[in-house]
């Protein structure tokens, strides 16, 4: 059963959404990361994506970053846009332009670190339904894309198993040796520490913890046959990236803004 | 029982086919492995990671003083680190962006009808020189101070008996 939402609870959907974005790129301006902070990169990774090629042909990345006040002017643009798309939410000329500067600002960021990073991707992925201003079409696409957030769970999981990582007993200690070694050389006396260290010192624990991690994932397959479990889907996925952000440093809490899809929004009966 | 697509097409006919081509093109690349924005790929820490004897580190040292990698906020030290360790990969790859690299072997002979694209969006060794001043000129708005000289060294590093990870070489990589 589709959930058709009123204008007044798409109202409501948009303060959370935005909301939430605002706060991400809040927290991005304050960590040095917007476009005119950059302080003009050089090196880039477009790599075999041919969306990153096309805009970089078009040279906007290399423009936005090599110009200060353009950088400046795109920055405001993107947290003015975010906040538009908030409150002008009859009209879908917020989220549009609000969708297409967070998509290019993704690609700035994913390029010039090197690194396509996926936790960035919920801030354009969640812009999506917005871009409908008919509350029946933003409806159908809100429900579509809480179909797309348990796709992408499950497909986590479901890679685990044809790569093989699921059957890797020593997955555990490995990810945290790779990922936490800095963190435990530079703060060996962290409460955290210790705790990566009583996690190496017993295996078979450590092994668990990631296997119910990755079943975590696969619960992500009733979202598809009910939604009356969606709360305790998006439970799981706060704790997942919760314990993935202290154990590994696998920092996704960016892309909780996509599970706001597993809310029930509705006040009204359809 | 009826899907979400059923409802979908008997609703909306239009979004029918942009969610269908969406969901179809996601599929296709889900199958071949690759993936091209907006076609994700959520395989993430899927592959089996081994347990090594060492791991190796970048650190980074602002005039003569080591940062502290925890001290940065994650999407800063993200694009700071992995600019470093992009930079410090094209070297390591005879002084070639790895994307260059990838298309020459994969295509051989018809390399040259995408080389001209490939030399428009990534750098080669003429900007080397710029990225080292962009590591610095980053390096001293990340941490508010204005750093005169910067150091990339390259830590090899062990876990003792005590499952307590030790550094066991160090190595100036960059400048």
């Amino acid at each position: 059963m589709i959930r058709y939402y009123d204008i007044e609870e798409k109202k409501r959907i948009g303060y959370f959404v935005f909301g939430f974005a605002l706060l991400i790129l809040l927290y991005r301006a304050w960590s040095g990361a917007l476009v005119s902070q950059l302080q003009g990169p050089v090196i880039s990774e477009p790599y075999v994506d041919f969306t990153y090629w096309i805009i970089f042909l078009l040279n906007i990345p290399q423009y936005l970053t090599g110009h200060f006040i353009a950088g400046r002017i795109f920055d405001f643009l993107l947290l003015f846009f975010t906040v538009g798309s908030a409150f002008f939410y009859k009209k879908n000329i917020f989220p549009i332009l609000y969708s297409v500067n967070i998509f290019i600002y993704i690609i700035i960021f994913n390029a010039y670190s090197g690194h396509h990073t996926h936790s960035i991707l919920g801030l354009w992925i969640i812009s999506w339904p917005f871009l409908f201003s008919d509350v029946k079409r933003f409806s159908l696409a809100w429900e579509g894309l809480r179909y797309y957030v348990c796709f992408i769970y499950f497909s986590a999981f479901g890679w685990k198993i044809v790569k093989g990582s699921l059957f890797h007993l020593e997955q555990g200690a490995a990810v945290i040796q790779h990922n936490m070694s800095t963190y435990m050389l530079e703060k060996p006396d962290a409460f955290l520490s210790d705790v990566l260290v009583f996690a190496l010192q017993h295996p078979n624990l450590l092994g668990g913890v990631f296997v119910l991690g990755m079943l975590a994932e696969a619960v992500f397959i009733i979202g598809f046959f009910t939604k009356k479990y969606d709360w305790i889907l998006l439970g799981l996925a706060v704790l997942f990236h919760t314990i993935s952000w202290f154990l590994i440093d696998v920092n996704f809490f960016e892309f909780l803004i996509i599970s706001l899809t597993l809310l029930n929004w509705k006040t009204t009966q359809n | 029982m009826k899907t979400y697509f059923h409802h979908l097409y008997h609703a909306d006919k239009k979004l029918f086919i942009i969610i269908s081509l969406f969901s179809l093109g996601t599929g296709v690349m889900t199958i071949l492995g690759d993936q091209v924005t907006p076609f994700y790929i959520w395989g993430m820490f899927s592959e089996p990671i081994p347990v090594r004897e060492t791991y190796s580190k970048i650190q980074l040292e602002a005039d003569g003083k080591p940062l502290e990698f925890y001290d940065l906020q994650a999407p800063n030290r993200h694009l700071l680190y992995g600019g470093v360790h992009f930079y410090k990969k094209i070297k390591d790859n005879k002084n070639t962006h790895p994307t260059r690299t990838f298309f020459r072997q994969k295509l051989g002979v018809h390399y040259n009808k995408v080389q001209p694209i490939l030399e428009n969006i990534t750098c080669d060794s003429s900007d080397f020189e710029a990225a080292e001043e962009w590591i610095q000129r980053y390096l001293s708005y990340s941490i508010s101070k204005d750093v005169k000289e910067w150091r990339a060294i390259h830590q090899e590093i062990r876990f003792n008996e005590n499952n307590r990870p030790e550094v066991v070489s160090t190595q100036t990589i960059l400048p």
